[in-house]
């Protein structure tokens, strides 16, 4: 009961805050009308089909914030109303068009990328701001459930909230990383070039747009919302794939992305700096994975009942492995026979059986965290073990009696076929 | 000019009473019968002649508010409706202080009836002023808040008035009326 008042509790605020945002309409309509003055600026300035583009697609834009407040806006703004605004500005756009012989095709194609990456750009602050809001979740969730320890453990409402909030996360997460890549395609598809072949006036404009869309800024936050996410929960072997996965993704999209941008800020010392923050914040999200996976499996094994020396690597949770399991069938601890085969039940049937045979081992392996030799290795030592700490089966007390009567037997018989023969 | 037109009116029927045939001869309920009607006559074009020209409906709604810096001399004007009005009296009022005037960015709104309501940031209070003879009258004084408006602004929600505070989007606004807070307070 009390944890769903939690739950309802958090559900309210988040509602509350989501929704019924009250705004002044005079703030709209200067809002409204300061960005159709900045447009009629910025239309008087064009100087390429680029521009004019940039501008077709800003009004755009401008169209579908404001239609929403068309009513206020036809009310409030003298002599012109909404429509007659937008549509003075787009025939001034269509002179300046002209005046700078730009073709209308050529016009439509960059409007409609641009149109695109606003519209991506837009997405993927939606999503940033959720993400945020996501992660605050996950923390009171938790932190709700570290309060009420006992009876959460029991309850599934808290639990399946705390997860449907994880998986949201997870899915918003890598839905951005996809949507910042697209958005760099999409404004390199405007030139139909390569950054190479660009002349500086080209590279300047690619970079204003990459500086108007906050690509670089972009990428960091959301490898910086991956850490967050790698730190604020404990995720299942198939969630640390994926997230490896993601990351090997995300990696090699960067990669591609590297040059180009150490092409476009020739001069820029400052964005050198950011793209270099971006190589050593995604080799910090590679070890934090690796730290997470390996730190989630040791607490798996602690769960099922076997402590480990602490592991980093693949190499090295191998040889723990190997190593307590020598300990157990050697007996190193002198403990009694049922000790040991509880605690080799334990792990058999919730650790072995349940996750690391069947998901644990195959996801290290692919995701090359483990080598094909290790994990033989651990199957293999796993299997000395059963082998060590089995009790013997009935069925081998009952084939070694047979053994045993057949050989009485059979010396019985060669004793009786003697003694005729030595009588004789 | 419509009473003068009621007593032409009343000298034109009192005139062709006096030119009617030689033959009629009066019958005293007859006679009755037309005094009275005459009579409700000159009533009823006396009646028309007083009434007020009365235009309805009217809207003197602003559809948003404006934001009014007073000069030195405490005037405003507002350039879109030609309005000002000198807003001393209204500091002095709320601030018992009207040295600085200038400081004082005011959020003005105009209702549906012509009432206008003022406010502005730090005012506890929104002033519904009506007109006078040449003059705008505090018609009501309405307290919003005990600390001071932290970011007011005024939208126009008709019937009502709706108060916002502009840094605090989710907060609930105040629905104001001529004469108080809209039943039910907060909305």
């Amino acid at each position: 009961m009390r944890t769903m008042k939690i739950i309802v509790l958090l559900l309210t605020v988040a509602v509350v805050s989501m929704s019924a945002q009250q705004i002044s309409d005079r703030a709209v309509v200067e809002k409204f009308s300061k960005s159709v003055k900045e447009l009629y600026r910025a239309v008087d300035l064009a100087k390429s089909a680029f521009d004019c583009a940039d501008i077709a697609a800003s009004i755009e834009g401008l169209k579908k914030e404001f239609t929403p407040h068309k009513e206020l806006l036809d009310r409030s703004l003298y002599p012109d109303d909404y429509a007659k605004s937008i549509a003075n500005l787009e025939g001034r756009l269509l002179v300046r068009q002209k005046d700078l012989g730009v073709i209308e095709t050529q016009i439509a194609r960059i409007a409609e990328l641009e149109s695109q990456v606003r519209e991506l750009s837009g997405k993927i602050e939606a999503l940033s701001g959720e993400n945020e809001q996501l992660l605050g979740a996950v923390k009171n969730l938790q932190r709700a459930h570290e309060l009420n320890m006992e009876a959460a453990r029991s309850d599934r409402a808290l639990v399946d909230s705390l997860n449907g909030v994880i998986a949201r996360l997870h899915k918003n997460v890598k839905e951005r990383d996809q949507l910042i890549f697209a958005l760099v395609d999409s404004l390199f598809m405007q030139y139909d070039k390569d950054v190479a072949s660009m002349n500086d006036v080209e590279k300047q404009r690619v970079s204003v747009r990459f500086e108007r869309r906050n690509v670089l800024t972009n990428i960091k936050k959301s490898i910086a919302d991956n850490l967050k996410f790698l730190e604020s929960t404990t995720l299942s072997a198939n969630d640390y794939a994926e997230i490896e996965r993601q990351h090997q993704r995300f990696s090699s999209q960067w990669k591609g992305l590297r040059p180009k941008i150490a092409s476009l800020y020739l001069g820029g010392k400052q964005r050198k700096n950011d793209a270099a923050s971006v190589d050593s914040m995604l080799s910090t999200w590679s070890s934090k994975v690796d730290q997470s996976t390996w730190k989630a499996l040791g607490g798996l094994l602690t769960k099922g009942g076997i402590e480990l020396k602490s592991f980093a690597s693949g190499g090295e949770f191998a040889g723990s492995f190997r190593e307590f399991v020598a300990s157990e069938i050697s007996n190193a601890k002198q403990e009694p026979g049922d000790v040991r085969l509880k605690r080799y039940n334990t792990f058999n049937d919730s650790v072995w059986k349940a996750e690391l045979e069947p998901t644990w081992l195959p996801v290290l392996e692919q995701s090359g965290k483990i080598t094909a030799d290790q994990k033989a290795e651990i199957e293999k030592s796993f299997e000395s073990w059963r082998k060590a700490i089995s009790p013997v089966s009935p069925i081998v007390y009952v084939l070694g009696a047979a053994v045993i009567l057949v050989l009485l037997w059979s010396l019985n018989r060669r004793v009786r076929k003697k003694t005729p023969v030595a009588r004789s | 000019m419509r009473i003068l037109e009621s007593c032409f009116a009343l000298l034109y029927i009192d005139t062709s009473l006096l030119k009617m045939p030689s033959n009629f001869s009066p019958h005293p309920d007859r006679h009755m019968k037309t005094t009275i009607g005459i009579s409700v006559c000159i009533l009823a074009l006396l009646a028309m002649g007083c009434s007020t020209l009365v235009l309805r409906p009217v809207d003197f709604s602003w559809p948003i508010e404006v934001t009014l810096q007073p000069d030195g001399k405490g005037n405003v004007r507002e350039n879109r409706y030609q309005v000002s009005f000198n807003v001393k009296a209204l500091l002095y009022e709320e601030l018992k202080d009207s040295a600085a005037v200038t400081k004082h960015t005011l959020h003005v709104i105009r209702d549906n009836a012509g009432f206008f309501f003022i406010t502005a940031k730090g005012f506890k209070n929104v002033y519904v002023l009506g007109h006078g003879n040449g003059t705008l009258e505090l018609h009501k004084k309405i307290l919003v808040s005990e600390k001071g408006l932290d970011a007011p602004a005024l939208n126009q929600r008709a019937p009502y008035i709706s108060l916002i505070n502009e840094k605090k989007g989710s907060e609930a606004p105040i629905l104001l009326t001529k004469d108080g807070i809209a039943e039910g307070g907060r909305k």
